[in-house]
């Protein structure tokens, strides 16, 4: 068991959470596969109050937030705000956060590396992907989706294996990189290529905040 | 000019195959149509489309080198 416990906020109550919630499971499958505690909040329990609790009580190396969000704050069900600039910042301190929500590094990020968050990832600018509406009820299975939520996921991935702060953005970018050079290729279908304006916004509007260094340390 | 920026953008988002479903973040869920429609209107969604489409256009010749030379 490498004990380095994780969070997932899991929203689910439109189209948008419904999504990367569905999508952040593989990350949680690949959290549990290595022997991590890994706490999540699903639907209803992504509110507030559930989520200061488990940051305060549960000694969380890595959070992953799954939601929607803006310069200042990132929201849990029903668009309830779980962090902002009001934040304490001992809920915050010695943990790296991964937002998977728009605009969080632009002031959120920031604020939360003040008070002491060791590193924080997310995007300068709004998270935008492209899905296939017939596949709404098995978001895993929407290949449109897949080329934006595997190289998210590589994020909160690579942490756990043990990478550096600054290694997991760069094997999330280096991911998507590899995306879009396939989307490049000739026999890619238009179903496809059409997502290359929006996956190359996401790849340039990720950022990485903090501590480059940082990583999840196994507890003996 | 910005007319003639809007029908390519409009140009581009008629090529999106008929399921498309676009999330952009907290402004919500669009269908293809949708956002065709705003782009026409010109509203904030509509900008943030054309600014996102317009980046990528602007950026091709240089994507050459930064995506597929490796």
């Amino acid at each position: 068991m490498n004990d380095t416990p994780i969070l997932i906020t899991q929203p689910n109550f439109d189209k948008t959470t419904q999504y990367v919630s569905t999508w952040s499971e593989e990350v949680e499958e690949f959290s549990l596969k290595r022997g991590n505690k890994t706490i999540t909040l699903k639907g209803k329990r992504s509110n507030r109050d559930e989520f200061e609790s488990v940051m305060r009580k549960t000694v969380l190396q890595l959070v992953m937030l799954n939601g929607h969000g803006n310069d200042n704050e990132v929201a849990g069900q029903d668009n309830e705000v779980i962090l902002d600039l009001e934040s304490a910042e001992e809920i915050i301190k010695g943990k790296i956060i991964y937002a998977l929500s728009c605009s969080a590094t632009k002031v959120l990020g920031h604020s939360c590396i003040k008070k002491g968050a060791v590193a924080f990832i997310g995007y300068s600018e709004e998270y935008i992907f492209l899905h296939s509406h017939i596949k709404v009820s098995r978001p895993r299975e929407d290949k449109r989706a897949a080329l934006f939520f595997k190289p998210s996921n590589q994020i909160p991935i690579s942490l756990i294996k043990g990478n550096t702060a600054q290694e997991s953005y760069q094997d999330s970018k280096g991911i998507l990189k590899r995306v879009i050079s396939d989307l490049f290729n000739s026999e890619t279908s238009n179903a496809e290529r059409v997502c290359l304006p929006y996956l190359i916004w996401n790849y340039r509007h990720l950022t990485l905040l903090g501590y480059e260094k940082g990583t999840l340390t196994p507890r003996p | 000019m910005n007319e003639e920026i809007k029908q390519l953008v409009i140009a581009r988002l008629e090529v999106l195959p008929e399921d498309t479903g676009i999330s952009i973040g907290s402004e919500g869920e669009f269908t293809r149509d949708e956002l065709i429609k705003r782009v026409k209107r010109g509203d904030a969604i509509g900008q943030k489309i054309m600014e996102v489409e317009l980046d990528y256009l602007k950026s091709l010749k240089n994507i050459t080198s930064e995506f597929l030379n490796e």
